[in-house]
């Protein structure tokens, strides 16, 4: 990496989480409406704290902090540079939307989940910072047991069933994980950390060394990406969790694998050793299929969470085409959909969450007239879903615009067929609910002079302003960075630094 | 081939595109801030937007004409140096802009009182005024990026006006709708990046440097975008929609939907036609410059891209013909008022596409077609605008859209009759009304096309003329169809049973009727004064479009409208629609009893209908999409039950016999002497580690201390 200045503030971004846990142990039976305000206020500065850091970021600075080194080679550091910022953003505000929402959605075991929370957000943002494979695989594998508890917090039969799925899957590929970074440790010369253009070379090793190197990498970062067929677990945790929980996973924890596999194609391997190696067709074949695939599965789900669970894995494997594209435009796409689809499905699960709040309902075909109980809920999650079928002017069109225009720049137009079937099947399953909740509502009769008795939309009614304040934030972020994108601290004006470099 | 010079085109700053835009988004938040509550307030701001947006509009074209195109920086979506929606507007758009804020004014000021008698009045207003900022976006700008945003964002919108009255007729059509336009949505923006991929930009003027390959891709960018677009324009055979949606919708969005949406299709075809017909002038003007070098081969190459231009433009000559054909023939068979006007829509678009064809055909010479198609397209807007809103009234006043249960309503809506009347004279192309200029343009075109293949000796020589002929009878069918609906609605003496039903209809409300005035007045003007409109407006518009060759656009301007020669070409199918209405009819104008089979009460069998087709296609596939689930799941279910017994029988094996066997009954000599070595060393060492335990202790000790020295100097 190049020259970094030293700074302590990462190391307070990640620590600072750890406060509403101290809040927690203080006083754990008295006072709630305190204790939780307080959580919010960690998350709170948390999110202050990272964005302290965004004009130094964009000014090209990074900042640095050693932490341990066990040798010389293999030290816990944490650097933030743009990459990192920009992904430390998207977790510290998901996190902070989730959990205002959570102070009013949770209802019991309040101290579990706070404190659980705040706990995987420091590790998500260790994540984020982290300056090598080492650092990153140990608060990758925190942030998976930190994690469980807020899968299972129901604690129902389903529940616990989708916690046992999860670990099964986060520990399998946690040993896959930590047998790629040996190797990478190994055949990459004891060079684990993080190089503008990649740092591994057919220099050190051969290959199919590398080649071993990257798809035990894919393979363990894909669990968590939910590519296809390690997706199992995804299905399953999003429904049994919480609401806000199922966001986060969604938003965040699935785009932590995502993320390791950026940082695998950037910064380990570069954008000129996948080309030689010739990998990116396996990383895209798959992840078209994930896309085609997981959006014919939400298709046939009624259960609105696990529908949205389908979709999400489609839509992670954006991400991963987006990088295999190896063209600048692919690249931009995929990296800026990371935080895209933190807007776009973090609102889609909380209005789900509030939809099960308000009305117990979990499944669309019992949904019917709920936009006139919901009126803003619902309006949020139309934006949401209009978005992720790529309507301009939304953060879903700039990613479908980029990954369509960056398959021409890698000479594939095949990308284009995968990326319509997707927003046509998109559409498929995301417009009949819309339809469901605004025009096909109960009470649809006729009465003795023909006339028919529609429901009014009263606004303002529907639902706890803590569940509402974060469902509306995200729907109008939604729109305003899709139209905004270059404003800085937006995704355009971070990701663009990162894959200028990378494609010039 | 004519070489075009293009001059280079300075833009101006102005704030009108950007101010044409924002006026109905105020006058929409305007409608929603007086809501149910104070219905003044919401209507006068409909109005008042929607007159002050037309004010806008008319000096934009004003500037646009006078000055050349103007932009304004919108800053939206910027992507980059390479993609960013802003807006900029040339004569063409201008041109579009204004008949469509014509009509959203009309429509407006008819629905001050239409809605009435409707539901959810503030929604109506508020999506109305929402859909026009996004279909005047469209014509506000100059590359398929900016105009996709608005394209979508009109599509959408505009299902809230088709599903308006929520009734189950209603719902259906939506859906049917929503459907297409998404398909449609999704067929453009392939388009769009195939286009972007070989013309370098997704500007309508493509980069003279670019590839402009030949060959698949770009057959199928084409292709995509004409079906793109095709699916707004109600293109046989993908209109399917329109039928339906048209007069589920309440009447002002019907007429904004016939009169003006359906037309942002036509425009986004003529955009692409334009498009790729600047692609083979610029060759032509490199290979003009090689030639000088004695390069041959481009010159070559120029001449087969027009030839591939030439065949575009049969294509859509012939894509309009079909159009037109069906569209009139379902309109001649319909009861419904709207359901006809709406198939009628469907035909005109025919005659517009048909028009835009001619333009392809003829190349750099192609002025007439181009001027034809864009006088057509103002012209439809205002009759077929102009029917909806009277179709509203009728609905209004009488509560009736069944045109064989009303009739003689001459007496009791007479100024409706006339607006009516006036509307039907311009869509027939009777000399005075509207349609005679434009059919007249139109035919004029492939006339010239004929001449072009036939001096060429083109074998396409036959399809033209071919075209022609269909052009000729489907004039007349739409005489028939105009006349029957005309006839039945007001002229004829109603059937007894329904009689009583309209004896207490009274002439509609005076702002539906200056609705409905105010677009019979336009198709009167269009009429009577075609020189002004072809000198000032379709000319002038026609004019700014590079690749074109002036000659033939000055030859555009002063067409001869008004000769005997053009007017004689009225008379066949003007005898073929009376015919045709004589046939249907007889037994109404003779006052007799029906008998044998009806001709405008004839129906095909369901099957015979792209409909159907395209509905068991979707119900087969999501049918499809299920079975695969449910085949899946077994197999599914059997992998995981698979692995699962695999893991039971092993953690069986290891406790119930690979454990046992190791512990209970040692088998090998090796076990036996491991066991002995660990009771030996047990034996020998214990008493050792008892007697010098405290050294053994401080030893540890000083490790530890050590060792965490160590790591405190280590760390940092």
């Amino acid at each position: 990496m190049q020259e970094s200045t030293f700074s302590v503030i990462p190391l307070l971004a990640v620590l600072l989480p750890w406060a509403s846990l101290l809040a927690i142990l203080a006083f754990p039976k008295r006072a709630e409406r305190l204790r939780l305000w307080l959580c919010f206020l960690g998350s709170l500065a948390t999110f202050g704290v990272v964005l302290s850091l965004l004009p130094g970021v964009l000014d090209g600075n990074t900042y640095t902090i050693k932490l341990a080194s066990v040798v010389e080679s293999l030290e816990m550091r944490l650097t933030v540079d743009t990459l990192g910022y920009y992904f430390a953003l998207v977790v510290a505000f998901l996190w902070m939307l989730a959990t205002v929402y959570s102070m009013s959605y949770i209802d019991h075991k309040h101290n579990r989940f706070f404190a659980f929370m705040a706990m995987c957000e420091s590790f998500m943002l260790g994540c984020a910072f982290s300056a090598n494979m080492f650092t990153y695989f140990i608060f990758y594998e925190m942030m998976t047991f930190g994690s469980y508890p807020l899968i299972i917090h129901e604690e129902t039969t389903m529940a616990r069933r989708a916690g046992y799925k999860y670990l099964v899957y986060a520990i399998a590929a946690g040993t896959v994980l930590f047998f790629a970074i040996v190797a990478h440790y190994f055949w990459g010369d004891g060079q684990l950390g993080f190089g503008s253009y990649g740092v591994l070379s057919l220099e050190f090793a051969s290959r199919a060394a590398l080649m071993t190197v990257f798809f035990t990498y894919l393979a363990g970062f894909g669990v968590k990406a939910a590519i296809m067929p390690l997706h199992g677990w995804v299905p399953d945790a999003h429904p049994a969790a919480p609401s806000p929980a199922s966001a986060l996973l969604s938003g965040v924890i699935l785009k932590a694998g995502a993320f390791g596999i950026i940082r695998v194609c950037f910064n380990v391997f570069g954008a000129d050793l996948l080309r030689e190696l010739e990998v990116y067709v396996v990383m895209a074949s798959l992840a078209c299929i994930t896309i085609v695939v997981a959006s014919v599965f939400a298709l046939t789900q009624d259960n609105l969470k696990r529908r949205l669970a389908y979709s999400s894995i489609g839509q992670v494997s954006y991400i991963i085409l987006g990088l295999a594209m190896l063209a600048h435009d692919g690249a931009l796409g995929g990296v800026m959909h990371l935080a895209h689809h933190a807007l776009m499905k973090g609102c889609l699960f909380l209005c789900a969450g509030v939809i099960l709040v308000k009305t117990g309902k979990k499944n669309i075909s019992e949904m019917a007239g709920i936009g006139y109980q919901l009126p803003i809920t619902m309006i949020c999650f139309s934006v949401a879903a209009l978005a992720m079928m790529g309507t301009p002017p939304s953060v879903g069109f700039v990613t479908k615009w980029l990954l369509g225009s960056g398959s021409l720049q890698a000479g594939l137009p095949v990308y284009i067929v995968v990326l319509l079937a997707s927003a046509l099947l998109n559409a498929a399953y995301f417009l009949p609910i819309i339809y469901i909740a605004f025009f096909r509502w109960e009470g649809d009769e006729v009465d003795e002079h023909g006339e028919r008795h529609h429901p009014k939309l009263v606004f303002g009614k529907e639902a706890d302003h803590k569940l509402v304040v974060p469902v509306v934030v995200l729907a109008a972020l939604v729109v305003i960075v899709g139209i905004w994108s270059n404003v800085p601290g937006f995704p355009y004006s971070l990701v663009s630094k990162v894959v200028n470099v990378i494609f010039p | 081939m004519g070489v075009h010079e293009e001059s280079l085109t300075v833009l101006s700053f102005s704030l009108l595109p950007a101010l044409a835009l924002l006026l109905p988004l105020l006058g929409a938040a305007g409608a929603a801030a007086g809501g149910e509550r104070r219905p003044r307030v919401r209507n006068w701001s409909a109005v008042l937007s929607t007159g002050g947006t037309l004010a806008v509009v008319v000096s934009l074209l004003s500037r646009v004409l006078g000055e050349g195109p103007v932009y304004f920086e919108l800053g939206f979506l910027r992507l980059g140096e390479r993609f960013s929606c802003g807006l900029e507007v040339d004569a063409v758009g201008a041109f579009f802009a204004l008949f469509a804020s014509i009509l959203w004014f009309a429509a407006s000021v008819h629905a001050f009182r239409y809605m009435d008698h409707e539901h959810k009045r503030t929604r109506f207003f508020l999506f109305m005024l929402l859909t026009e900022t996004a279909t005047l976006g469209v014509f506000l700008v100059q590359d398929f990026f900016s105009l996709y945003l608005f394209f979508e964002a009109m599509g959408l919108l505009a299902y809230l006006l088709v599903i308006h009255s929520e009734t189950d007729r209603a719902r259906a059509a939506a859906t049917k709708y929503i459907g297409m336009t998404v398909i449609g949505g999704l067929s453009l923006i392939g388009g769009i990046f195939l286009y972007l991929g070989y013309a370098g930009t997704t500007s309508f003027r493509p980069l003279v440097e670019s590839a402009w390959l030949t060959g698949p891709f770009k057959v199928a960018a084409l292709l995509l975008l004409i079906a793109g677009f095709g699916v707004k324009a109600g293109m046989v055979p993908l209109h399917i929609w329109l039928p339906d949606a048209h007069p589920a919708a309440p009447s002002p969005a019907s007429a904004l939907l016939s009169g003006v949406m359906i037309k942002v299709g036509a425009y986004g075809i003529l955009r692409t036609v334009l498009s790729f017909l600047q692609a083979p002038a610029a060759h032509g003007a490199e290979g003009h410059a090689a030639a000088g070098h004695g390069a041959e081969g481009a010159v070559h190459a120029a001449e087969g891209l027009a030839a591939d231009v030439r065949m575009l433009g049969l294509a859509i000559i012939w894509i309009g013909v079909a159009t037109m054909f069906v569209g009139m023939l379902l309109a001649l068979v319909q009861r419904d008022i709207k359901r006809t006007l709406a198939y009628s829509s469907v035909s005109q678009m025919g005659y517009i596409l048909f028009g835009l064809g001619c333009l392809g055909y003829l190349g750099a010479e192609g002025a007439m077609g181009m001027g034809g198609g864009l006088y057509h397209i103002i012209n439809h807007a205002f009759f077929k605008g102009c029917f909806f809103l009277a179709a509203g009234s009728v609905l209004f006043c009488a509560h009736e859209l069944d045109m064989f249960k009303l009739g003689g309503l001459w007496r009791r809506m007479p100024l409706t009759t006339l607006f009516w009347c006036i509307a039907a004279l311009g869509i027939m192309g009777i000399p005075l009304g509207n349609g005679f200029v434009s059919k007249t343009l139109l035919h004029h075109a492939i006339l010239e096309s004929h001449h072009l293949a036939e001096g060429a000796h083109l074998a396409t020589a036959g399809w033209v003329k071919a075209a022609e002929i269909m052009f000729i009878i489907t004039s007349g069918g739409t005489i028939g169809y105009i006349t029957k609906m005309t006839y039945y609605t007001f002229f004829r003496r109603p059937d007894p049973e329904h009689a009583s039903h309209l004896e207490h209809v009274r002439e509609a409300p005076g702002w539906m009727l200056a609705g409905s005035g105010l677009l019979a007045a336009g198709v009167l003007f269009n009429g009577l004064f075609p020189g002004f409109l072809l000198r000032r407006l379709v000319g002038p518009a026609v004019g700014t479009v590079p690749g074109l060759d002036a000659h033939y656009v000055e030859h555009l301007a002063h067409t001869p409208i008004f000769l005997w020669a053009n007017i004689r070409e009225i008379f066949i199918p003007l005898a073929i629609g009376l015919g045709i209405f004589a046939l249907g009819a007889w037994p109404d104008l003779l006052g007799v009893r029906r008998r044998g089979p009806d001709l405008f009460q004839f129906r095909l069998p369901r099957w015979l209908g792209v409909d159907f087709w395209y509905l068991a296609a979707a119900r087969g596939s999501l049918r499809l999409l299920f079975w695969g689930k449910r085949t899946y799941a077994p197999v599914k279910e059997g992998v995981v039950s698979l692995c699962r017994r695999g893991a039971e029988a092993t953690v069986y094996a290891v406790r119930e016999v690979i454990y046992p066997s190791l512990t209970a009954r040692p088998v090998s000599w090796v076990s036996r002497q491991a066991i002995q070595l660990y009771g030996n060393a047990r034996r020998e060492l214990l008493p050792r580690i008892r007697e010098y335990q405290g050294d053994i202790a401080v030893g540890a000790l000083v490790i530890a201390v050590s060792l965490t020295l160590f790591l405190i100097m280590r760390l940092m």
